[in-house]
């Protein structure tokens, strides 16, 4: 067997030089007509986006970033300034971890409303830390910021509501608040809100837990649910999926593989995206195959009958869920959204016919097509909890398709069953 | 005969005459150099057809010597060609979104007549360039360009819209694929033997 070296390619290039061609049709007249007109510009060729793929990520970026401006300024306003009262500090006052977090919920908890006993328990939390000017000053903001809450303030100090001027309020609020003011005070003020009242111990700890003991049983169950619930979360995906054509015959089941991640906006809402693999099988009439891409690979007599293709994804799903039924260990959801996908090779055999004979021919196209929102998909699902971070949930799902794959332009609709454990960081 | 130099200053000129003649002398050369890229035999013709228009148009480009050497003029004027061949080749392919190509080839597209003294040397050609045909359409292309005309590549690369490493790398797959289909074909005709 000899080698592709020096020898054998100037044999092609003698071969290439000197092969038997037969001389084609004279098209002069056609060239003829041609050359007088202007000259032959070739279409313009719309040039494939290179960043095409790139779409996707920015999409969702564009979806975490608007998610960001759509969430309730009071939560980030509110865990600032938590956060501002050092973390170390609280710690200081050997507060449980888990009880920090109920009190740091209710802080954050509609503070615009400023109800009395939000701002008695913003006054509790920070009573007895060590830092106990700086809070004093930030109540001290707190209460000057809103009217309905210096009114609640100053029916709390029986002082006269039916000042109007807020300069006057203010004044009212600093004598009821002068500087020197000690944290006594503060305590013998709220002292006078009923649900609060038996706060005033020693001790930091028990008094954090008696305030713990002291919130209702519904309002303690929301904050703890609230507090186990993450926001993002991650999670891998499994599935299998039957693919077809126009509702044809399924000859095999495909399957997908990848990873997700979540966040949640609420208890009810969250958007997902992940980056999966997917595999798809499928078979088509030939009347279901669009020639215009290989009909000129094709003898001009040559007919498809029929198609088995296989190909391979990359598909980038962006979905919205919405919880239907939640309770604490389980829930019932729904999601829609679309998926973007990028076909990775494709394999198709075609059944065809040449004047008469029946033939195989096999063609595997390896070139990268992306598609941008190919599928609108919907699915329903069970999720389950898995200790407190993980859950598993399963989805049958259905992909319907919006663009033609592949090149045939087909139109593949999958539907199939995702397995998913979740996790969630924290 | 016509002189090639006055066929060009013809050309130039846009007379019909020159531009007949001058089709009519290379239009087997354009058709063998398009018809190791195109696949299809009509295809290649319709290409051919393209690159004379395209060549006519633009013959003002085309940059002659000076001295009046018929064989120098002629090897620019064949240097030309091909070139405007190629790439309307490649624009070809590029526009078929370099597909492989399904089905063979006819057996009437070659002119090999048994009264052909070298009958054997023509039918070897054949299968050679029969052998390039069957490459994947970006092997075939690379292996075109750099085998048979002679490209570098750094100019492929250009010319493709590749890089300069998936070049090389194709060339060196398709001399791979080549190898594999040499064997094949001495194993079908020690069979047939």
């Amino acid at each position: 067997m000899q080698d592709i070296g020096p020898d054998m390619e100037e044999l092609f290039r003698r071969a290439s030089e000197d092969y038997p061609l037969k001389l084609g049709e004279d098209k002069w007249s056609e060239i003829s007509s041609k050359i007088n007109d202007k000259p032959i510009s070739q279409p313009d060729k719309k040039q494939p986006n290179r960043y095409r793929k790139y779409y996707a990520v920015l999409l969702f970026l564009l979806l975490f970033l608007s998610l960001q401006l759509f969430l309730p300024h009071q939560f980030y306003n509110q865990n600032a300034d938590f956060q501002k009262s050092p973390k170390n500090e609280i710690r200081q006052v050997n507060q449980p971890k888990k009880l920090n977090k109920a009190i740091r919920y209710k802080i954050s908890e509609k503070t615009s409303s400023a109800t009395i006993s939000t701002v008695s328990r913003n006054i509790l939390n920070v009573v007895n830390s060590p830092l106990n000017k700086t809070i004093e000053q930030q109540f001290r903001s707190m209460i000057a910021g809103t009217q309905s809450a210096k009114i609640k303030i100053l029916q709390s100090v029986n002082q006269p509501i039916n000042l109007t001027n807020d300069v006057e309020m203010n004044k009212v609020l600093d004598r009821s608040f002068p500087p020197e003011i000690k944290i006594k005070d503060i305590n013998s003020i709220h002292a006078s809100n009923n649900s609060l009242s038996n706060i005033n111990s020693a001790d930091t700890v028990s008094r954090a837990e008696q305030f713990n003991s002291s919130l209702s049983n519904s309002a303690e169950k929301k904050v703890m649910s609230k507090t186990s619930m993450h926001r993002f979360y991650y999670g891998l995906l499994l599935g299998t999926q039957l693919n077809s054509v126009k509702n044809q015959d399924i000859k095999k089941v495909g399957f997908d593989i990848g990873l997700i991640g979540g966040y949640r906006f609420n208890r009810h809402i969250s958007v997902e995206t992940g980056v999966l693999f997917s595999q798809k099988y499928y078979t088509t009439a030939g009347k279901y195959f669009n020639m215009k891409e290989i009909g000129p690979m094709m003898p001009a007599a040559m007919k498809v009958m029929e198609v088995k293709g296989a190909s391979k994804f990359v598909e980038i799903p962006v979905h919205l869920r919405y919880d239907v039924f939640r309770k604490k260990s389980h829930r019932f959801f729904s999601s829609a959204g679309f998926s973007s996908s990028v076909l990775t090779e494709e394999s198709n055999q075609y059944h065809t016919s040449l004047n008469g004979t029946e033939g195989m021919m096999y063609a595997t196209y390896r070139k990268k097509r992306s598609y941008f929102a190919a599928s609108f998909d919907l699915a329903i699902g069970y999720e389950k909890n898995i200790g407190t971070k993980a859950n598993i949930r399963i989805q049958p799902y259905i992909q319907l398709p919006v663009k033609g794959i592949g090149v045939g332009n087909l139109k593949v609709m999958s539907p199939g069953l995702h397995l998913v454990i979740t996790r969630s960081p924290q | 005969m016509e002189n090639i130099y006055h066929i060009v200053n013809g050309c130039i000129n846009k007379e019909p005459k020159y531009q007949r003649l001058l089709y009519d002398r290379y239009r087997g050369y354009a058709s063998k150099v398009v018809f190791r890229y195109i696949y299809r035999y009509e295809k290649a013709i319709d290409v051919v057809t393209d690159g004379f228009v395209k060549a006519f148009n633009h013959f003002d480009q085309f940059k002659k010597c000076n001295d009046d050497n018929d064989e120098d003029v002629e090897k620019l004027l064949m240097g030309w060609l091909k070139r405007i061949m190629v790439n309307c080749s490649i624009d070809e392919l590029r526009r078929s979104s370099m597909l492989p190509e399904i089905g063979g080839i006819p057996e009437d597209v070659w002119e090999i007549s048994d009264r052909n003294y070298d009958a054997d040397q023509l039918m070897l050609y054949k299968d050679l360039i029969t052998l390039i045909k069957e490459l994947p359409p970006n092997y075939r292309v690379v292996f075109n360009l750099y085998v048979l005309d002679g490209y570098a590549h750094t100019q492929i690369a250009d010319m493709l819209k590749i890089s300069i490493s998936t070049s090389r790398s194709s060339l060196s797959r398709a001399r791979a694929f080549l190898q594999t289909l040499i064997k094949k074909m001495e194993e079908e005709k020690s069979c047939r033997i």
